[in-house]
C-alpha cells in the first residue's frame, strides 16, 4: 500500500479533529453542568426535559395556589372560631337575661351584650382576604350582609362557591355561602340575636329559649363549617407531602435527562485530552519522518 | 571509434532522459499537496541495438503519463454530495435549533407554562387587577414568544434560499469553467504534459461541482467529460454548458431550471439537495407544526374566553387572535381590546365577578389532550418539534461523519494510485541521482578512452 503525503495527513486529522470535538463536548458539560444543550445532543432527553420542566412548573403552580387556599381558609377558620365564640357569649347573655328575678336593668345589658354579638359576627362574616369576602360565595365583591342604621340586609351573596385546584384531578373551596353558617334554617343569625334581644327585654322567656335554640342551630352549622374547613386543612397538608414527593421524583427524572454526570464528564475530559494530545503528537512526528531526510 | 562515438552519445541520451526523470521527480515534490494533482510518472525503455555487435544506445524516455483510478473517481463523484447534503442539512437546522431555545428548547414550553400558571393565579384571586394584568402581559410573552420562533424558521428558509442562488451561482460558473477545460484539451496533444494538467484540473473541478450537486460524469474519448444533473438534464456537453437556474414560484417554493425545463426533483444531493430538502420540505414541516401548535393554543383559550364572563358581567371575547391556523404563530397577538382593558378578561363561567371557573377552564389546558385527535397537550406538541429539530440535526450530523469517513477512504484509494509519496520520491530521487552519476561516469570513462585514441593517432 502506498502511503501518500496527502493521505498521511487526511485521516490523522479527521481522527484529530474527532478528538478535539469530543474533548469540547466534555469540556461544555464539565462548565456548565448540564448534558444536553441543544436539542440534537439527545433529542429525546431534549424532549422529555420539556415534559419534565411542564411537570415542575405545575407542581409548582399547584403548591402556589395550596398556599392561597390555606391562606383564605386560615382567614375563614379565625372567623368561624370567633363565631363559634361570639354565639356561646350570646347564649350565655340570653341565658342571663331570662327568669323572672332578672331585674329590667340586667335585662337590658342581657339584650345589649346580644346586639354587640350581632355587631360582631357581622364583622365577622365580613371578613375579606385581598379584597375579596370569605361568606359571599362566589359573589365576592359583594358583603354577605350590609347594615344600614340599624338594618342588617338579607344575605346579598350567591349560592355558588369558590373552588381552588389542588391537582389535575383535586379541588377544594374557598369561599363560603354566609347562609350555610348564620342561617342554616332559613332565618339568619341576625333576625335570631334581635329576637332574642327584644325577648329578652321583654322577659319572653318561651320566646328567649326559641332564640336559644335558633343560636343552637347556628352553632351546630358554623362547627359544621368549621369542620370542612378543618378537612380542607388536612386535604391541603396531605397534597403538598404528594406535590413534594412528585416534585423530587421530577427533578430527579429531569437531572437524569439534561445533568452531566460529572464523574464520567471530568473522566471523559481527561481522557479525551490524552487522546487529544496524542494526536498531534503523533502526527507531528509522522510529519517529521521522511526518507528525504537521510538523502545527502 | 565508431562504436565509442555511439556509446558516447548513448550515455548522453541516458542522462538526458534522467534529467527529465529528476525533473518528475521535482514536479511531483513540488505538488504534492496541490489539489488534484496526480502524481507524473516517466516510463523508460531501453534504446535497441543496431546490430548483432551492438549492446544498445542507453535509456530513452517513452512518456510521462499520469496514473488515474477512474472507477474510484467516479465513486468518488457519487459519494461526495451525499456527504455534502447532510452536513449543509445540519449546517442549515444548527441555527433553527438554537432558535428554540436555550438548554433544548427552553421558549415555548416555559411561556406556556407560564401562561397557564396567570390562569391559576387569576383562579385564585379572580377580581385582582394584578393577576388579571398578569395573564394579559403572560399572554402577550407567549404570542412573542411564537411570533419570534417563526421568525426565526422564516429568516432560516430565506438563508436556505441565499444559499440555494449562490450554491447555483457557483454551479454554473464550475460547470464553465469545465467546458472551458473541455475546449482547452485540444490544443494540447495527449500526452502531453499540459493535457495531464488540464485533465488534473478538469476531474479536481468535477469533484468540486459534485459537492454542490448529485451529478453523473461521462467521459468521452477525447478525454473530455460530460456532466448531466441525476435526471440526464445537461450541465457540460463538450465545450458548452448550461446553465441552472433557481428562482420561486407563485407559491415562495425553489425551482430550479434548466434550459426550461424544471429539473427541482433531480436534485437530491450535493449543498444544494441539501439546502433544498431544508428549505422545501424540513423547514415547511416545522412552520407547519408550529403553527398548528399556535392555532390550538389560539383555539382552546378562546372558546374558553369567549363562553365566559368578564369582571364587569359581560361576555369574554377572543383572548387571541387571528384563529387561522396557516401563520398562526407568525401573526399571533393577544386581540388588541383585551390588552387594553383588564378588566375584560373572562375569569367567570357566569356573570358573577368572583367566579373563576373559565380561569380554572384555561389553567387547565395545560394538561388538556387538545391536538391529534385528543392524545397530545399543548407541552407534548412542542416537545415533538424539538425532538424533530434536534433528530434531524442529529442525524445529519452522523450521516455526514460516515459519509466522510467513506469520502477519505475513497480519496486513499485513489491517492494510492495517483498521490505523491514522499519516501517513493525521495528514493526515486536517490536512484535517479545515482544512475546519473554512473552515466556520467560513463559518459567521462568513454571520453577520455577516446581521448587516449585521438593522441595514438595523433602520433
Amino acid at each position: 500500500m502506498r502511503i501518500t503525503f496527502n493521505s498521511s495527513y487526511r485521516e490523522p486529522l479527521a481522527d484529530l479533529e474527532r478528538a478535539a470535538e469530543r474533548m469540547a463536548v466534555y469540556q461544555r458539560q464539565v462548565s456548565s453542568g448540564k448534558r444536553v444543550h441543544r436539542p440534537s445532543d439527545d433529542p429525546a432527553a431534549a424532549a422529555g426535559a420539556i415534559g419534565e420542566r411542564a411537570e415542575l412548573a405545575a407542581i409548582d403552580r399547584y403548591a402556589e395556589a395550596a398556599d392561597s387556599a390555606e391562606a383564605r381558609l386560615r382567614a375563614a377558620d379565625a372567623v368561624l372560631s370567633d363565631l363559634i365564640m361570639q354565639l356561646t357569649n350570646a347564649k350565655v347573655a340570653a341565658q342571663s337575661g331570662r327568669g323572672s328575678v332578672v331585674t329590667p336593668a340586667q335585662r337590658e345589658a342581657a339584650a345589649g351584650a346580644l346586639e354587640a354579638v350581632a355587631e360582631a359576627i357581622l364583622a365577622d362574616i365580613r371578613v375579606s382576604v385581598a379584597g375579596s369576602y370569605l361568606f359571599s360565595g362566589t359573589a365576592s365583591t359583594t358583603p354577605p350582609y350590609a347594615k344600614t342604621g340599624a338594618t342588617i340586609s338579607a344575605y346579598q351573596g350567591n349560592g355558588s362557591r369558590m373552588a381552588v385546584d389542588l391537582d389535575r384531578n383535586e379541588s377544594l373551596y374557598v369561599s363560603f355561602d354566609a347562609r350555610d353558617v348564620v342561617a342554616p334554617g332559613g332565618n339568619d343569625v341576625f333576625a335570631i340575636l334581635e329576637a332574642l334581644a327584644a325577648a329578652v327585654r321583654a322577659g319572653d322567656d318561651t320566646a328567649i329559649q326559641a332564640g336559644l335554640d335558633g343560636l343552637d342551630e347556628v352553632f351546630q352549622a358554623a362547627t359544621k363549617v368549621q369542620s370542612e374547613v378543618g378537612n380542607s386543612f388536612r386535604m391541603i397538608e396531605s397534597q403538598r407531602d404528594r406535590l413534594n414527593v412528585l416534585g423530587l421524583a421530577s427533578k430527579t427524572r429531569l437531572s437524569k435527562l439534561e445533568d452531566a454526570n460529572m464523574a464520567t464528564a471530568a473522566s471523559g475530559l481527561a481522557s479525551s485530552e490524552t487522546l487529544y494530545r496524542a494526536a498531534l503528537a503523533a502526527i507531528g512526528s509522522t510529519a517529521r519522518l521522511s526518507l528525504l531526510d537521510y538523502l545527502k | 571509434m565508431g562504436d565509442l562515438l555511439s556509446s558516447l552519445s548513448g550515455a548522453a541520451r541516458s542522462l538526458d532522459a534522467i534529467t527529465i526523470g529528476l525533473q518528475v521527480v521535482g514536479q511531483n515534490v513540488a505538488n504534492a499537496g496541490t489539489a488534484g494533482y496526480s502524481r507524473r510518472v516517466v516510463d523508460y525503455a531501453a534504446v535497441a541495438p543496431t546490430g548483432r555487435r551492438d549492446a544498445g544506445g542507453g535509456v530513452e524516455v517513452l512518456g510521462i503519463r499520469a496514473p488515474r483510478d477512474l472507477l474510484v473517481a467516479r465513486q468518488l463523484l457519487e459519494e461526495s454530495p451525499l456527504a455534502e447534503r447532510e452536513g449543509a442539512v445540519a449546517d442549515a437546522l444548527g441555527t433553527v435549533e438554537v432558535a428554540l431555545g436555550v438548554g433544548g428548547g427552553q421558549s415555548i414550553d416555559e411561556r406556556l407554562s407560564a401562561f397557564f400558571d396567570s390562569f391559576g393565579r387569576l383562579a385564585d384571586q379572580p377580581t385582582s387587577a394584578v393577576a388579571r394584568q398578569e395573564v394579559l402581559t403572560e399572554g402577550a410573552s407567549l404570542a412573542d414568544a411564537f411570533r419570534r420562533i417563526a421568525a426565526r424558521l422564516d429568516e432560516a428558509r430565506a438563508d436556505a434560499y441565499s444559499g440555494v442562488v449562490s450554491t447555483v451561482d457557483e454551479i454554473n460558473v464550475l460547470a464553465s469553467r469545465i467546458a472551458e477545460l473541455n475546449a482547452g484539451l485540444g490544443a494540447h496533444p495527449p500526452g502531453s504534459g499540459g493535457r495531464m494538467q488540464m485533465t488534473d484540473q478538469l476531474w479536481h473541478t468535477a469533484g468540486e461541482l459534485a459537492k454542490l450537486v448529485d451529478i453523473r460524469v461521462v467521459q468521452r474519448g477525447d478525454g473530455a467529460i460530460d456532466i448531466t444533473l441525476s435526471d440526464g438534464h445537461a450541465l457540460v456537453i463538450g465545450e458548452n454548458s448550461y446553465e441552472l437556474e433557481a428562482s420561486l414560484d407563485g407559491d415562495g417554493h425553489v425551482r430550479l431550471t434548466n434550459l426550461g425545463a424544471d429539473v427541482t426533483a433531480a436534485v437530491t444531493a450535493g449543498r444544494l439537495g441539501g439546502l433544498m430538502h431544508v428549505r422545501e420540505a424540513l423547514l415547511p414541516e416545522f412552520q407547519q407544526h408550529l403553527d398548528t401548535l399556535a392555532a390550538a393554543v389560539v383555539q382552546e383559550v378562546n372558546t374558553l374566553h369567549s363562553a365566559g364572563f368578564d369582571l364587569t358581567g359581560n361576555p369574554g371575547g377572543v383572548f387571541f387572535t387571528p384563529s387561522g391556523a396557516p401563520g398562526a404563530a407568525a401573526s399571533m397577538a393577544v386581540d388588541p381590546t383585551l390588552a387594553a382593558s383588564p378588566d375584560l378578561v373572562a375569569a367567570a363561567s357566569q356573570a358573577v365577578a368572583g367566579d373563576n371557573n373559565t380561569a380554572r377552564a384555561i389553567a387547565a389546558l395545560r394538561d388538556a389532550r387538545v391536538l391529534e385527535n385528543g392524545s397530545t397537550t399543548l407541552h407534548d406538541c412542542w416537545a415533538n418539534l424539538v425532538y424533530r429539530v434536534g433528530r434531524e440535526v442529529d442525524s445529519a450530523t452522523d450521516a455526514k461523519a460516515d459519509r466522510l469517513a467513506t469520502v477519505r477512504q475513497l480519496e486513499t484509494l485513489r491517492d494510492q494510485v495517483s498521490g505523491v509519496s514522499m519516501d517513493e520520491e525521495a528514493a526515486n530521487l536517490q536512484r535517479l541521482q545515482r544512475a546519473y552519476q554512473a552515466n556520467a561516469q560513463f559518459f567521462t570513462v568513454i571520453d577520455r578512452t577516446l581521448e587516449v585514441l585521438m593522441q595514438m593517432v595523433a602520433r
